[in-house]
């Protein structure tokens, strides 16, 4: 074939063009520190890229259902710790009431001090989170995970019928009439059980979040790892890249420098 | 046989010498001019046919221009498609920017923040900031749609822009071409020399070609051209044809005009004019109408949860308000939801402030989690990322391939026409050769009758 000047010309343009573009691309993924910048790059890694994103986003809001649903359910726990506490203690006055030998006007001080027993479990219902009914009326519903959603029970029903058994308890004591009493420690009793129970579901609601909040964090590194992986360069394999791409760049220009300069001018005396 | 022969024969020597000269300066003078073939002096002997001898001299008979009709129509064919390629390709890497991926500034993002901000809601019903959150993120997810759907159609105006300006290059050229036929084939009724007549038509049709796919025919070696375009003549010798172009509901029409006010739509071009109506009937649009698919998809799903929810204040209602035609467009946040988050539908059942049910719903609906079949909004947006980059890579290599082409083709092409300065000067060094021996010629001729005339009979003088 006939190589004429402009074939040369040609061919070193494509070359060093071609070997400019590869080093650009190189450089490119150096800064961004990224395999691929457009979709065009890598189709199925990008895809990828996406998705993974997508589920990191997805599974940061479902730990932070969960870690709200932790902080009011530790809440709630508290709450019937401490209605715990005020039933212990009206039982005990309640023993103390029943017993033949108290005198009447010991029982008028025990049953101010059930009063005051009331008052506080009016009190604990009272109490919120966020500005919100802790333990009484519509419950919120947190979504911890595709499919899996968690609430808390409405104690409504058990706090008024704690507040109904403390006021036949202090009735009974107001009017010193012992099996009215009794039959107010027998009601405490059932709360208390009640109380109990709801304590145990509780806790275990707090034990199986802890539990999903755990995995939902370790899910949370293998995503960033998995997406790390995919889309973050090997810095050490890209600069050998780097390295031989500058070196063919370089031979390119030099083999056009050694090429163009000369013709049949230069060495016809 | 006279004597004085020699002269003549000398001189045509180095007449000849010096016209082949001017060849040859006038190949190394337009080594670097685009689209200049090398000629070439073709030389012939004088053959003297009344006398015994050999002959009578030198003469140039024609002055050739090198050129391989076949390696430029496959060159043209050629350059066409890659003309056609890197328009696409161009606009595939335009769209992959509008589409943002991967990075965290996408519709992917928007719309995950757009979800978690129903979670929120959900199980914080009553809240006036939870609420304010949906609102502003459902304003910028309708923003980011918008902005994505505005940069389409400004791409779509360039795009128009571009035919348009490709069909009146076209047209310029066709009449030009027609003109340069004339001139050509006037010069050679008149044994002018035609060729870089000839070249200046084949750079325009080589331009033609580029610009639409366009084939050539040649008429009475290389006297005219014929240009077509799928069928179509664009030139016919003395003639020239128009195109025109209208962009219809349909894509884009390019139409042939037979005669004023005539016209026959070309079903397929090729070229730069076929990458840009491609890009624009068929890249730009397909991506519009998924972006719009999915948007749609969106605003309609969501409102239709929406609606049967029951706001803080006020009436159920939509969350997003269209014209129900063109979403990309006209879609906005419901206004009164804008002026007051309170009309947010989040509940289930009317006048509990503190219900999300409707928020989880819409919540779960974007993330595919309400048991539907039906794709989530991520992964129809994935399909659409996934598509433009299989595209994008398909017209990128395609160009890539091309390009290589083209340039083996330039280079065979530069092998026949293209000049070599070594060359040159080489022929150049032998056409002074020449022209020196055969100054000498005449030289010696001129001694031998020097002797006749002066020393010739003078013996004993």
């Amino acid at each position: 074939m006939r190589v004429t000047d402009r074939t040369v010309e040609r061919n070193y343009l494509y070359s060093v063009n071609h070997a400019e573009s590869k080093l650009a691309k190189l450089q490119d993924m150096v800064t961004t520190g990224m395999n691929y910048s457009k979709p065009q790059d890598d189709p199925i890694g990008v895809e990828r890229s996406i998705a993974l994103r997508h589920h990191i986003a997805i599974n940061q809001q479902y730990l932070r259902n969960a870690d709200r649903a932790l902080a009011w359910m530790s809440q709630v726990e508290q709450a019937l710790g401490d209605i715990n506490q005020i039933i212990n203690r009206a039982q005990d006055l309640a023993i103390q009431g029943e017993t033949a030998t108290t005198p009447d006007d010991a029982r008028a001080y025990i049953a101010m001090e059930i009063h005051q027993l009331r008052d506080e479990v009016m009190s604990i219902a009272q109490r919120t989170m966020e500005g919100k009914s802790l333990l009484i009326g519509t419950m919120p519903v947190w979504k911890v995970g595709p499919g899996l959603t968690v609430t808390v029970n409405d104690l409504t029903g058990l706090l008024n019928q704690l507040a109904d058994d403390l006021l036949t308890l202090e009735n009974g004591l107001s009017a010193s009439d012992v099996s009215q009493i009794r039959a107010g420690r027998a009601a405490l009793e059932v709360a208390a059980d009640a109380v109990l129970s709801q304590r145990a579901e509780n806790g275990a609601r707090i034990n199986r979040l802890e539990m999903l909040n755990g995995k939902m964090t370790s899910l949370d590194i293998e995503y960033k790892k998995l997406l790390s992986s995919s889309e973050d360069v090997d810095l050490s394999e890209l600069l050998v890249r780097l390295q031989s791409a500058e070196a063919a760049y370089q031979a390119a220009l030099a083999v056009g420098a050694r090429l163009i300069q000369p013709t049949l001018l230069d060495y016809l005396k | 046989m006279s004597t004085f022969s020699i002269f003549e024969i000398g001189r045509s020597a180095l007449m000849t010498a010096k016209r082949t000269m001017d060849v040859t300066s006038h190949n190394v003078a337009n080594a670097s001019t685009i689209g200049y073939s090398r000629q070439e002096a073709v030389l012939e002997p004088i053959i003297q046919r009344q006398a015994a001898v050999s002959g009578a001299g030198v003469r140039v008979i024609d002055v050739r221009r090198l050129r391989d009709q076949f390696v430029d129509s496959v060159l043209r064919a050629e350059s066409a498609k890659k003309a056609a390629f890197q328009v696409q390709k161009d606009v595939m890497e335009y769209l992959q920017v509008v589409a943002s991926e991967p990075s965290d500034a996408s519709i992917r993002t928007s719309l995950d923040l757009f979800w978690s901000a129903w979670h929120d809601l959900s199980v914080d019903a009553s809240s006036a900031s939870a609420r304010a959150q949906v609102m502003e993120r459902g304003r910028s997810l309708v923003d980011l749609f918008k902005h994505i759907g505005g940069q389409i159609d400004a791409m779509s105006v360039d795009l128009e822009a571009s035919i348009e300006a490709c069909v009146r290059r076209v047209n310029l050229l066709s009449e030009r071409i027609v003109s340069l036929n004339l001139e050509i084939s006037r010069a050679l009724a008149r044994r002018e020399p035609a060729s870089d007549l000839m070249d200046q038509r084949d750079i325009l049709l080589d331009e033609l070609a580029e610009l639409t796919g366009a084939t050539v025919t040649h008429i009475a070696e290389g006297e005219s051209v014929r240009v077509t375009v799928n069928g179509f003549p664009l030139v016919d010798k003395d003639h020239s044809y128009k195109l025109e172009v209208a962009f219809t509901l349909g894509g884009t029409e390019v139409r042939w005009v037979s005669a004023p006010g005539e016209y026959t739509v070309i079903p397929s071009v090729g070229g730069k004019l076929g990458g840009y109506k491609e890009a624009r009937d068929v890249l730009v649009r397909d991506f519009k109408t998924e972006v719009e698919n999915l948007f749609r998809t969106i605003v309609d799903e969501i409102n239709a949860i929406h609606r049967n929810g029951f706001p803080l204040t006020g009436t159920p209602g939509d969350f997003f308000v269209t014209d129900g035609a063109d979403y990309l467009h006209s879609a906005q946040v419901a206004p009164w939801i804008v002026a007051d988050p309170g009309t947010i539908c989040a509940a289930g059942v009317p006048g509990d402030p503190l219900d999300g049910s409707i928020a989880l719903a819409i919540a779960d609906r974007i993330e595919g989690d309400d048991g539907a079949s039906s794709p989530t909004y991520n992964d129809m947006w994935s399909a659409i990322i996934g598509r433009l980059g299989a595209v994008g890579q398909k017209v990128d290599s395609g160009f890539g391939v091309q390009e290589i082409l083209v340039k083996e083709l330039q280079n065979r092409k530069d092998s026949i026409s293209g000049v070599s300065i070594d060359e040159e000067v080489a022929t150049l060094v032998r056409q002074q050769h020449a022209f020196n021996a055969a100054s000498r010629v005449i030289t010696i001729a001129d001694e031998m009758i020097d002797t006749i005339i002066s020393r010739m009979g003078i013996a004993g003088r």
